[in-house]
């Protein structure tokens, strides 16, 4: 049982990325979940930079993590109050029924 | 640059041995990163700001008095003055002290 090393976080973020992904083509319905696929998405990038790093020594990584997760925090924020009107307009947030925008 | 050794345990800095990589973080981000993190912390604030002002909304199914408007009001708003010819009671007449005695209705009537 040797130690963690950069390849099984790496292989940790490339499995929760390839979470990530397949839940935004999976899940078709509810608007809330894809905000949070996209979340997920986020954070599996931020444990590369983690990652990376901490094999590097090198502390700008992690620094890196803390601006993105602040971003991550803002962007969801603006996000679910979007998503608080479009509920009150359309009284429903299923991803289907969102479609008088037609391009 | 011989490239990242993925399967290796990664070489332990002395550092980090010796201060921990909350320390580290906490030090790398309060000297070198200061402006950036005030930065973040107003991009926060008006991510705040924003959420709110697209969530703010004033309910019409409520009713609700203003107060501004309650403490605003005028004399003039409640009270309307009138000019009419004065009404003399009769002392003279037998209805007036029977109808005041009467125990059902007020003694003075709509005017």
């Amino acid at each position: 049982m040797g130690s963690i090393t950069l390849g099984h976080v790496l292989s940790l973020g490339a499995i929760l990325f390839a979470l990530s992904v397949i839940g935004i083509f999976l899940n078709r319905r509810n608007l809330i979940v894809l905000l949070m696929a996209i979340e997920l998405m986020l954070l599996a990038v931020n444990l590369n930079f983690v990652a990376f790093s901490h094999y590097l020594g090198d502390m700008t990584g992690q620094v890196f993590v803390f601006f993105i997760l602040t971003v991550a925090a803002a962007e969801s924020a603006i996000g679910l109050a979007i998503l608080v009107v479009l509920f009150r307009n359309r009284a429903s947030i299923n991803v289907e029924e969102l479609d008088t925008l037609k391009g | 640059m011989s490239g990242f050794r993925v399967s290796q345990a990664a070489p332990v800095d002395p550092r980090l041995a010796e201060y921990g990589n909350t320390r580290l973080l906490g030090i790398e981000i309060y000297t070198h990163y200061l402006y950036p993190l005030q930065l973040a912390a107003v991009l926060l604030f008006v991510a705040m700001v924003a959420a709110l002002a697209l969530t703010l909304r004033k309910r019409k199914d409520v009713r609700a008095m203003d107060p501004g408007l309650q403490v605003r009001v005028k004399r003039s708003d409640r009270v309307r003055i009138v000019q009419m010819a004065p009404e003399v009671e009769d002392a003279a007449a037998p209805e007036a002290p029977a109808a005041e005695s009467s125990p059902g209705q007020s003694p003075k009537g709509a005017a």
